[in-house]
């Protein structure tokens, strides 16, 4: 037996199908975040249910509407630019996101103004302590018209899980925009798909959890 | 312009697309109707999960991702379930001040 030395060239190893698994296990967590606020959405609407059925008509189904059909045509574009980065068209995967992320922005807007109208009302931020105190919205506006507890719920939660979304929407238009800089550099590349094909995940998840949002504040009314 | 509408494969994806925009006006049309309110929740939630199905599968291609993929899923969804449960079997015997 003779001893041999031989130094082995070990290609660098990159397991697509692992990090992508790794991937999908981020999501879920996030998954988590949300299913905790739709666990606490369901307990208070079973407590509260004609004050959360009477503050669910105040917001606008048609905007809603309008915001899930923007999200889902977002995320065909998301799927078609990561279509044509596979086969091998670059610029088309580029003009696809570009598409991604104006619809994006577009919800943003949108969601915006609807906040805003809501601000106008005193809805932001209103408070049991107030209530309880015989004032309003103590932040925004002392005098504001008082709500039952079930209606503060509603739109606390309301606020909180259209703004999570929101700010997960935020996320997802930078992390699109570092992609597409990455596309023009080359860096991402039909043989190397992997960054755009994980940002296409989360941003569909992103649908997704729009997907359960929509119905339980803007329909269930 | 047929061939690289080919290559890329969007017809596919649009279906999709088209049947969850069909879906989503269904389920604003049904929300209309006047039914008790546990029905109507549970319309909505039955839809809303037809077309996070569909995303799962098809716009984020679980569909051709290995078992182990799957099985994930099936066990954020189980444990998702449990929580429900447990706290709701939990809320719904407690008397609310």
């Amino acid at each position: 037996m003779t001893e041999q030395t031989a130094t082995v060239e070990i290609p660098h190893h990159h397991d697509e199908t692992g990090t992508r698994l790794g991937f999908w296990l981020f999501l879920y967590t996030e998954l988590f975040l949300f299913a905790a606020f739709f666990l606490i959405y369901a307990v208070y609407r079973s407590n509260y249910l004609v004050e959360f059925r009477t503050a669910a008509e105040s917001l606008n189904t048609g905007i809603g509407t309008q915001n899930t059909i923007i999200l889902l045509a977002s995320s065909l574009t998301m799927v078609l630019s990561l279509n044509a980065l596979k086969a091998g068209k670059a610029r088309m995967a580029k003009t696809f996101l570009q598409f991604t992320i104006t619809l994006g922005l577009a919800f943003l807007v949108i969601k915006g103004f609807e906040w805003g109208a809501k601000f106008d009302h005193h809805l932001f931020l209103q408070t049991t302590k107030g209530i309880a105190a015989g004032e309003g919205s103590l932040l925004l506006n002392p005098s504001a018209e008082m709500l039952p507890v079930g209606q503060v719920l509603f739109f606390g939660l309301y606020f909180i899980m259209t703004g999570t979304h929101a700010l997960h929407i935020v996320i997802g238009l930078i992390w699109m925009i570092i992609v597409y800089v990455w596309i023009s550099k080359g860096s991402i590349n039909p043989d190397n798909y992997g960054t755009l094909e994980r940002c296409g995940l989360y941003w569909h998840l992103v649908d997704l959890i729009w997907i359960f949002l929509f119905p339980l504040y803007y329909l269930v009314a | 312009m047929k061939d690289i509408f080919k290559s890329i494969n969007v017809l596919n994806p649009s279906i999709v697309f088209i049947v969850l925009v069909l879906l989503t006006i269904t389920t604003v049309l049904l929300s209309g109707i006047d039914v008790s309110d546990s029905t109507a929740v549970i319309i909505a939630l039955a839809v809303a999960s037809i077309k996070a199905a569909l995303v799962l599968t098809y716009f984020m291609h679980l569909n051709h991702e290995p078992l182990v993929f799957k099985v994930f899923l099936g066990v954020a969804f189980f444990t998702l379930l449990v929580i429900f449960l447990l706290t709701f079997s939990d809320y719904s015997f407690r008397e609310m001040s």
